[in-house]
């Protein structure tokens, strides 16, 4: 079949290939040497707050009535969590599994572009190899970005990375969030367990620790909660992993594998990395940083690459299997 | 005001800036508070420079931006004061340039205050003890003369005393002449002060 008759499949689908589990979060004192990790808990308070919202218009226009409405006491329930006051690490564990990548579509209903697609990848790995995607993930597992807010501030933060009998040791610290390009010999070893799980050469699976010293009795920063019906209940709900009734404070798996696919400083006048996304979009700053207009997007550069073999320079390259990897539903019929 | 240091939040997709800037400010007051205790240093202003505060239609657009300038009258005082050393838990978030000299690049000055908000009722009922007028006098007048709520930008910050979080509103606007003067332990004036830091 000619290249030009090529039509990207009406049902595209990948699986993702790095499987991260929750993040649970522990505590212990760095202090004491006998101290035992017990749970981090997410405890409900009932505060009362000011009112501090932008007040609508007539109101805030009237002075008469402004002040009683600033006036009134806010009285809100939230989630809060932090740690106990004998204890001054916050140790967070999450476990990542790497599967092979193939190229493989999980489903695909046209044979000829899944053949198209395979060889794409499989050229890709022959030339590039997944080497660099590995040293990239690597690289957000040791420098600890997936802590997220818990990692500012933190006074030392130790990565421990262990897959079947050995284990490295990271100073998260070492590893600026902004750049890549760490020579380290201990990140390139986890760099290559990664790549012989992505290559299907080893069954991978990483489990990995931060111990975070952020001081006694505080506050830790567990995922939140989407509220999705604003009834008169909690206003903040910090999520608890596992059995709900231990409240036990945690952090969702997709927060946790969006920290890990962080690579992406490949796109437009990049100055700082973002998560692998199809259109590059940051949600919380309101932004897609590969707008569909400048063909710089995860479907442009892959159509053309599949169907028409106009092959992207080597980071879109790169950023195009980050996408893959990251899975998601690819097809042609719902964009119409 | 001879001598500065510039301090920039590094953009990060998730981290919002004013989250930084609580973490920031906490470890400059107490460096602030630190430098007063042990050297007497009280001449250290700080502002930011690209704050911004509009009102416009009855909308209010309020931003501290990314930057924030820390100023001494002598290289020493931000010797002493040691930002790197008191940030250095922070160092992938925010940069910070080294100490300079101020030169010529000042093009005006700026008063930055700490606003606290007065509770306008208590205002009235203060000015009609004052004047001996009734209330509605005094709320007539007040209204023409007090200051009603504004929404100035602000940094949210945790007491080290009772645990309870509070906001530290910046209100900041060029003025034409230099002020000399001190600086509380925010680097900041309280609301009825009037000294200066550069800006340009």
């Amino acid at each position: 079949m000619a290249k030009n008759d090529l039509k990207t499949a009406s049902v595209l689908a990948f699986e993702r290939v790095l499987d991260i589990s929750d993040a649970f979060f522990w505590q212990k004192d760095s202090q004491d040497k006998e101290s035992k990790t017990s749970i981090v808990t997410v405890q409900e308070k009932s505060v009362r707050g000011t009112i501090s919202n932008r007040l609508k218009n007539a109101i805030a226009n009237n002075l008469v009535k402004l002040d009683p409405e600033t006036q009134k006491a806010n009285l809100q329930k939230v989630d809060a969590s932090s740690l106990d006051e004998s204890n001054d690490t916050l140790v967070a564990k999450f476990t990542c599994k790497v599967l092979p990548f193939t190229g493989k579509p999980n489903v695909c209903n046209d044979q000829d572009y899944q053949q198209a697609l395979m060889a794409v990848v499989q050229d890709y790995q022959q030339n590039q190899g997944v080497g660099e995607l590995a040293k990239r993930y690597a690289t957000n597992i040791v420098n600890a970005r997936w802590l997220w807010r818990n990692r500012v501030g933190a006074e030392t933060i130790t990565v421990m990375v262990s897959f079947n009998d050995d284990a490295l040791m990271f100073n998260a610290k070492d590893f600026a969030l902004n750049t890549f390009n760490h020579d380290d010999k201990d990140l390139a070893q986890l760099a290559k367990w990664i790549e012989s799980g992505l290559t299907g050469e080893k069954f991978v699976i990483l489990s990995v620790v931060a111990y975070a010293k952020i001081g006694y009795g505080q506050e830790v920063y567990p995922s939140q909660e989407l509220i999705l019906d604003t009834g008169n209940k909690k206003s903040k709900v910090l999520y608890r992993v596992g059995d709900v009734s231990k409240n036990h404070a945690g952090m969702h798996s997709q927060k946790v594998s969006n920290a890990i696919r962080t690579i992406d400083d490949w796109y437009p006048d990049a100055k700082f990395p973002i998560a692998v996304e199809p259109y590059g979009a940051v949600t919380t700053l309101g932004v897609a940083f590969r707008q569909p207009k400048q063909k710089q997007d995860f479907y442009s550069l892959f159509d053309n690459w599949v169907l028409k073999g106009e092959v992207p320079d080597i980071n879109q390259q790169h950023y195009v299997m980050g996408v893959l990897i990251r899975g998601g539903v690819f097809g042609e019929s719902g964009k119409e | 005001m001879n001598f500065y240091q510039e301090i920039t939040l590094i953009p990060d997709a998730e981290i919002s800036p004013y989250f930084l800037w609580s973490k920031v400010y906490h470890q400059l007051h107490i460096a602030l508070a630190d430098v007063k205790n042990k050297h007497g240093i009280d001449g250290i202003g700080i502002s930011f420079p690209n704050y911004r505060f509009e009102e416009k239609d009855g909308k209010t657009f309020a931003t501290l931006g990314t930057k924030l300038r820390i100023f001494a009258n002598t290289e020493d005082e931000l010797i002493k004061l040691d930002v790197n050393y008191r940030l250095e838990r922070l160092t992938d978030y925010v940069h910070i340039k080294p100490i300079r000299e101020v030169g010529s690049q000042a093009k005006g000055y700026v008063v930055v205050k700490r606003h606290r908000y007065k509770n306008f009722d208590k205002q009235v009922a203060k000015f009609a003890k004052f004047k001996g007028i009734s209330l509605e006098e005094s709320h007539a007048h007040c209204r023409e003369h007090k200051q009603p709520i504004k929404y100035y930008p602000f940094i949210t910050l945790n007491s080290e005393t009772t645990q309870q979080p509070y906001q530290l509103s910046i209100w900041q606007e060029a003025v034409d002449s230099p002020v000399a003067g001190k600086f509380n332990t925010y680097g900041l004036n309280s609301l009825s002060g009037s000294v200066t830091v550069p800006h340009w």
